[in-house]
């Protein structure tokens, strides 16, 4: 993809020229993008994690004082009161039946992963707004003409974005969110540690790795596949409103659901609006929406073949991964909707006349 | 040596646009050779932005059209490693930092030279953390054209580059753009309002109106065409039988006439001759545009 390399020999030159250089287009239209929405992109998902962190720090603050403000420093074990001060924490783990363990493992992993998952919510918002206004600031400020000026073609700049909203950017908040797991770690090392427990047996030798690693950043395949429908329709409507694109990406689908919703009430389609709402509407609009992909499941033979074991959310072929998707038509036929649509859109801007 | 070179920079023949109700574009054919600076002038709406956007390969038109030899429609990603353009003042992302626009503008263009933008820019005031939000119209098209300037383009398409600037800025716009960049591999395309700011730099001027270009000549000609005699009241109506294109009374009786193809020694006898400006053929060309 970033191949697009001008060798010193590649074009004829004039006399007295002085000057020929490589150059890495892709890379740096990828860049660009992340110069210009390095707020949204990486400071925003930053901050997220640093709040929910310290609202964790609060939240555990609070309960400490509260614990200690009422005396009552006491557990309720297997019905005995033992006040949390004697608790010998090692032994109860070593005392631990493995099915309690299992609990204890799963639950301090889902804490830790979920701890990592507001950097990833406010990635949802500002991807939304990223491909909206990708096509369309650049018009509106008259800078497209800027980057039109420089050898740089309209298929690799579109796609630049395309990328950058649909890989780069996943990867990044995720990055923040493991980032954020990391110090939600920290956080409850330090209060196991004010009530005495050793956090390393406790907590960190239950984490698995692997596991976390996996969900942190094992939706980001489908996502790109799944996330194409709406990245395409919102490119398009950025290279084509002549202004309010967000106006026109709204209200283009949802006016066409409610024009079919009321031709069902009229008995005019049969049943087609449920369908055409879960198919068309949403995956036009919340299908970059991280996790989306979930709904891609509803009405399929998976769920019955769900156990209820963390790995039918975890696995390869888990909820998370999305692994059966693959199997599915609609996410196919949304990611080639997607692409004509983002073909359609990389046209719109070659040929758009700016006035 | 291509073979582009031995042929003209620009080769236009026969273009045509309309827009909605109105033909921007009327079979208007032109020809620009390397090494030239040529003035593309006219009045609001004539067709001036639409002739530079077709060159760049912006929009859609129909005719024969070559620049460097690619068309402009189907060849454009190549064409633009070879030609370079200011569409206008503050096009550039507001967002952008010097230091930024710079590494990208080194890092996508092979012709780029960054130590002559560098150069360029520690003459002004502009620091590398700064942001274009942060700087005034006069700054930033000493940027703009710091990085057009170090990018060694063989076309440079200039349309209305000092639109808002002070006299400063645009003198020294113009000074910049002689004394930096040109030379005779390069052709420059300007177009502006400001015609007697421009008209000493030019080699070449192009009038269009209504889509058409109504005169195409190298400066020498124009001096050698066109004539302006200040004529006195009684020798009026002898003058006038030498067909000027243009009149206009000044007081005291007297009168500016505008004669084409007249030689300066036949009219000497009516009155005082000189060459007359760019600013008062292009008035003279143009009388009836708004009309």
């Amino acid at each position: 993809m970033n191949a697009v390399v001008d060798t010193p020999t590649a074009a004829p030159r004039p006399a007295g020229a002085s000057h020929v250089h490589p150059t890495h287009r892709f890379r740096w239209l990828l860049r660009r993008e992340f110069w210009e929405h390095k707020g949204g992109f990486f400071w925003a998902p930053l901050v997220a994690g640093g709040i929910s962190l310290l609202l964790t720090l609060i939240g555990g603050g609070t309960g400490q004082v509260m614990f200690s403000r009422h005396g009552a420093k006491i557990i309720n074990i297997d019905g005995q009161q033992v006040p949390l001060s004697d608790m010998d924490w090692g032994a109860m783990l070593s005392k631990a039946s493995p099915d309690d363990l299992r609990q204890l493992h799963d639950a301090l992993n889902w804490m830790t992963l979920m701890a990592g998952t507001w950097p990833v919510i406010v990635f949802g918002f500002v991807v939304f707004f990223y491909f909206l206004g990708s096509l369309y600031d650049e018009r509106k400020d008259r800078s497209v003409l800027f980057w039109k000026s420089l050898p740089l073609s309209d298929r690799d700049t579109v796609l630049s974005k395309l990328v950058t909203g649909l890989v780069a950017a996943p990867l990044i908040a995720t990055a923040l969110g493991l980032a954020t797991m990391f110090g939600f770690g920290l956080l409850a090392s330090l209060f196991m540690v004010i009530n005495g427990a050793n956090p390393f047996t406790l907590y960190w030798a239950q984490l698995d790795p692997l596991m976390l690693l996996g969900a942190t950043f094992g939706w980001i395949p489908v996502y790109v596949l799944w996330a194409l429908p709406t990245a395409g329709w919102l490119m398009l409507c950025s290279a084509w409103a002549k202004s309010k694109p967000f106006l026109w990406a709204i209200a283009i689908p949802v006016v066409s659901g409610l024009l079919v919703s009321w031709f069902d009430l009229m008995g005019a389609f049969s049943e087609s609006s449920a369908w055409f709402w879960e198919n068309v509407v949403v995956r036009a609009l919340a299908s970059a929406w991280p996790g989306s992909h979930l709904l891609g499941y509803v009405g399929t033979d998976y769920f019955d073949r769900l156990d209820d074991s963390p790995n039918a959310l975890l696995g390869l072929d888990g909820m998370l991964a999305g692994g059966h998707l693959l199997a599915t038509p609609s996410l196919w036929i949304g990611a080639i909707v997607g692409v004509a649509m983002i073909l359609a859109s990389i046209r719109l801007r070659r040929w758009r006349d700016e006035g | 040596m291509n073979a582009t070179d031995s042929l003209h920079v620009v080769d236009a023949r026969n273009l045509r646009k309309a827009y909605k109700n109105k033909l921007a574009l009327d079979d208007a054919s032109f020809r620009i050779d390397a090494g030239r600076i040529v003035g593309l002038i006219g009045p609001n709406g004539a067709g001036k932005t639409t002739a530079l956007k077709a060159m760049l390969g912006l929009i859609p038109f129909d005719g024969e059209l070559s620049v460097l030899g690619r068309d402009p429609r189907t060849q454009r990603d190549d064409l633009m490693k070879d030609v370079c353009f200011i569409a206008d003042v503050a096009v550039l992302p507001r967002w952008i930092r010097v230091s930024e626009a710079i590494d990208f503008v080194a890092g996508v263009h092979p012709r780029f030279d960054r130590a002559k933008c560098e150069r360029f820019l520690a003459n002004t005031q502009l620091k590398p953390r700064q942001r274009v939000r942060e700087m005034s119209k006069g700054m930033i098209v000493q940027l703009h054209l710091a990085l057009v300037m170090a990018i060694d383009a063989r076309l440079l398409v200039l349309d209305e580059p000092t639109l808002g600037l002070d006299i400063l800025y645009r003198k020294q716009f113009y000074q910049r753009l002689l004394e930096d960049y040109f030379d005779e591999q390069k052709t420059i395309v300007i177009t502006t309002h400001q015609v007697e700011e421009i008209e000493h730099i030019l080699t070449d001027v192009m009038f269009i109106r209504d889509g058409k270009v109504v005169l195409d000549a190298p400066m020498e000609d124009v001096g050698e065409r066109f004539t302006e005699v200040l004529v006195n009241a009684d020798q009026a109506d002898a003058a006038r039988a030498l067909g000027p294109i243009d009149e206009r009374a000044l007081p005291f009786g007297k009168t500016v006439m505008l004669f084409d193809g007249v030689s300066q020694a036949a009219l000497a006898s009516y009155g005082e001759t000189r060459t007359p400006g760019l600013a008062d053929l292009f008035v003279a060309t143009m009388k009836g545009t708004y009309a």
